[in-house]
């Protein structure tokens, strides 16, 4: 029931010897989540949280490389307790370890005027652990090898007399360990104020799951791992540079409707480096 | 700033969920009879179930005859049959915590021979959330004396729930005291768990089905 991780970072490709580098912490804690027919249920709160560090760095013009590394991820669910005689039912548990990386490289295709594309392929590596806690569900990775290969396009244009950008991709997810493919797509605006200083973005973004694996939990040897999840989501961003190169970022993420994901919002929050 | 996004595990950490778990508190005599020799006796037993669904030991329950005519029961428990006839055993308990007062009977024929009575439950499993669960259900004791739980050819869950495990308990809302049958691993179709000699069939009250990572119930089933 992870959400995944998406590179929140609103820019277009870095040039050679450029970069943006941020850290951030990123939380999420749900007591109801989506289940397979998209109703919503409760569960036991759970939360997930993470430090990580996301890097962009432009080898050329034309050739970026990505890096998102959640070095610190927490798994955690509250304690149970009863309401008539104070005594606890479940005893809460947190399991902490390396998360799964992702490493990808991003390639102009073409860029005229006010309009960009290019492609990326990103490696999602399982660095993390995938039966975590006392029973396996403290999750901090899937336990699988996947890549995604993505096509962005994107423009810049004026609405009342103030520029905006605005930025959509599709994607496939080829998934391993008998997890369902997945197709991906998202969309983004944004703009800034005050001579670039305040940067202001909305975004939403897809998955969907082509339904091709067969993982489910009679033949999941174990793992607990939610196969097939799907969800639409909406959230934005709010950054602000406090001087050139450096600046702090929040963002604030909420599927809307999905399957076997948790019901509830994400919030994020970082510092960010400038490389010029 | 650096330091706020440093300090925010903190902020991240493990807290409590309250649980309403309050359930009605039962006693179940676990050895009824059918019928009671004339002129023998029979200890009655009882299971008494609390407000939180936890067994208490040694309860102070009071017994009574509605026909001391035909059975007589001493303040232990202890039924003698009389004369030939049908009487009613009622065992009453008054519930420390709340109060309240609660009864179980047993109707037994005094006659030429003790009969214990042969119980079998059965019942229907239902979802109690978004997820499938259904299914019927028998709860008896094999000729071999062997407890079983069977689900009907009527059973199905989905495959789609992590971490499914079914248990036996007297709290529908937890399964803090409940017994762990095991992992679900048939999601469609007829199949059984037997149960271990220590669990008789008047141990528990309820069939639970639970997403034991994410510590929700899926479904139940009430025996009792």
């Amino acid at each position: 029931m992870f959400t995944c991780s998406f590179f929140t970072h609103a820019q277009w490709l870095e040039k050679k010897g450029n970069g943006y580098f941020k850290l951030s912490a990123w939380s999420l804690e749900a007591g109801q989540h989506y289940t397979n027919s998209g109703k919503i249920d409760p569960n036991a709160t759970r939360g997930i949280f993470n430090l990580n560090l996301y890097g962009k760095y432009g080898l050329s013009d034309n050739w970026n490389v990505i890096a998102y590394i959640p070095f610190y991820v927490k798994s955690y669910q509250n304690n149970q307790v009863s309401q008539i005689t104070n005594e606890t039912l479940l005893k809460g548990e947190e399991f902490n370890s390396f998360g799964d990386m992702d490493l990808g490289v991003e390639y102009r295709l073409f860029k005229k005027s006010k309009y960009a594309f290019s492609t990326t392929l990103t490696l999602g590596i399982p660095s993390g652990n995938s039966k975590g806690g006392s029973d396996g569900s403290h999750q901090t990775g899937d336990g699988e090898f996947n890549q995604i290969i993505r096509f962005n396009a994107g423009a810049s244009f004026f609405l009342f007399k103030h520029s905006f950008y605005a930025k959509s991709y599709l994607g496939f997810n080829n998934k391993t360990e008998n997890f369902s493919d997945e197709v991906r797509a998202g969309i983004e605006t944004g703009t800034s104020f005050f001579g670039s200083k305040l940067f202001l973005l909305l975004r939403s973004n897809m998955v969907n799951s082509l339904r091709n694996g067969s993982l489910n939990a009679s033949n999941s040897s174990g793992s607990i791992f939610a196969n097939n999840v799907e969800f639409i989501s909406i959230g934005g961003e709010v950054a602000w540079k406090f001087t050139k190169k450096i600046g702090f970022s929040f963002a604030y993420n909420s599927a809307i409707s999905g399957k076997v994901i948790y019901a509830a919002p994400s919030y994020s929050a970082g510092v960010f480096y400038l490389l010029k | 700033m650096l330091f706020v996004v440093c300090i925010l595990p903190l902020f991240s950490c493990v807290k409590t969920d309250l649980v309403n778990d309050r359930v009605d508190p039962k006693i179940f005599i676990s050895n009824p009879l059918l019928t009671l020799e004339n002129g023998k006796s029979h200890l009655f037993e009882i299971n008494y179930f609390n407000y939180v669904g936890k067994e208490i030991e040694n309860p102070n329950v009071s017994w009574s005859s509605n026909d001391s005519a035909v059975l007589t029961i001493t303040e232990e428990g202890v039924a003698t049959g009389v004369n030939l006839g049908m009487a009613t055993v009622t065992a009453t308990l008054t519930t420390p915590e709340e109060n309240l007062t609660i009864t179980n009977s047993n109707l037994v024929t005094v006659s030429m021979s003790t009969v214990e009575d042969p119980v079998r439950f059965e019942g229907t499993i239902a979802s109690t959330s978004s997820y499938l669960l259904e299914g019927s259900y028998i709860l008896e004791v094999q000729d071999n004396d062997v407890l079983r739980l069977s689900l009907g050819d009527d059973y199905e869950a989905s495959t789609s729930l992590p971490g499914l495990y079914v248990y036996l308990g007297n709290n529908p809302n937890s399964i803090a005291d409940a017994y762990e049958i095991g992992p679900v691993t048939v999601f469609q179709g007829a199949h059984f768990y037997n149960l271990p000699s220590t669990i008789s069939i008047y141990d528990y009250s309820y069939i639970l089905y639970w997403c034991k990572p994410f510590g929700v119930k899926v479904g139940e089933g009430q025996i009792q």
